[in-house]
């Protein structure tokens, strides 16, 4: 008799922890589906965050873009890029800076092309430094072809 | 008789289309000629000869405004002035105009100003001394003398080459050194030079 009431308990206990374990795995009606697998980065960049921030005209063959930082010196935005070839053979790269304010504007005017040239395997570190504090965010606009 | 119409009606079109030809021609907003002139993108990367160039003297005003911008120097937009600079390469280069371009984007970007060079000097004094001395003016609103300021900074600066030839090489080297003195001090702030390598193979 005993054992019995016990055993009730023991059930009774048990399906409290089950339910809402169930409940919890069961998806919910009008939750947000799992998210879809976020497209890789492009071959020249080495996130799509980075990605997200150059203007590739055409190919830019075996150059990657590694990394890339901005921070804010004497109230002018700094951006410093990274770029591997990842070939063996040189390259040619022509790239320059392009400069919009907060509004998505563009600030100052046109930067000229700059070429640069790298050898087999080489990184090489590219700065651009803002037109004037409006300034506020950037795009690198690359081509491995002359302008 | 039948060809006789015939040819008439063909001079007949031959006529009209004459007339009818300039009528569909599609205007375009340009006059040119057979010359092959063109008008081409001012900031493309010039490589037509290893002679000093537009490129060259873009890179070496962006690379010198980006660094006086990001230096602490500028902080509380001080005044600044162009003094020459010297010319040592063994080619003719305008640069007055690599100057202007510096002085251009650093006026632009609002964190200095700049007072007349002594080049300009000699037309801001005649236009006081018109205002102030022809008898012209009302003295509401006429420009004072002795109201000028002074430069804080002088932009000084002086650009060099190497060129070396072997055979079908020709290699040209460009080093362009700008500097920032304080006027009343006579200590250089700031300084940056560029570098150019441009090589020809023939």
């Amino acid at each position: 008799m005993v054992m019995k009431h016990i055993e009730t308990r023991f059930l009774r206990r048990l399906a409290l922890v089950a339910v809402p374990l169930a409940l919890a795995c069961q998806p919910m009606p009008g939750a947000a589906q799992p998210a879809p697998a976020a497209a890789p980065a492009p071959s020249y960049a080495a996130s799509t965050g980075i990605a997200a921030k150059l203007m590739v005209r055409d190919s830019v063959r075996d150059l990657r873009v590694q990394s890339l930082r901005s921070q804010r010196r004497n109230d002018v935005m700094v951006v410093q890029m990274e770029i591997e070839n990842t070939s063996g053979l040189n390259s040619r790269l022509y790239y320059r800076f392009r400069w919009l304010d907060a509004d998505g504007m563009q600030a100052g005017d046109d930067e000229a092309w700059k070429p640069l040239h790298f050898m087999g395997r080489q990184n090489q570190f590219v700065k651009g430094v803002a037109p004037g504090p409006q300034a506020a965010d950037f795009r690198i606009e690359m081509s491995a072809e002359s302008p | 008789m039948s060809s006789g119409l015939s040819l008439r009606a063909a001079c007949g079109a031959a006529v009209l289309s004459v007339l009818l030809l300039p009528g569909c021609q599609v205007m375009q907003p340009k006059v040119d000629a057979p010359t092959g002139v063109s008008y081409g993108d001012a900031k493309a990367v010039e490589t037509v000869t290893n002679e000093f160039g537009s490129t060259d003297l873009q890179m070496i005003a962006e690379r010198m405004t980006g660094s006086l911008l990001e230096s602490a120097v500028l902080s509380g937009r001080p005044t600044l002035t162009l003094a020459p600079v010297r010319n040592k390469t063994s080619e003719y280069i305008d640069t007055k105009s690599i100057m202007d371009s510096i002085q251009t984007r650093l006026i632009k970007s609002n964190k200095v100003r700049f007072t007349r060079s002594m080049d300009e000097m000699q037309t801001g004094v005649e236009e006081l001394q018109r205002q102030n001395q022809s008898g012209l003016y009302r003295n509401a609103g006429k420009a004072k003398m002795g109201n000028m300021v002074g430069a804080q900074y002088t932009l000084e600066g002086e650009i060099g080459s190497i060129v070396k030839q072997a055979g079908s090489v020709k290699d040209v080297y460009y080093k362009m050194t700008l500097k920032l003195y304080d006027v009343s001090a006579g200590t250089i702030e700031w300084q940056e030079e560029k570098e150019i390598r441009k090589t020809t193979r023939r």
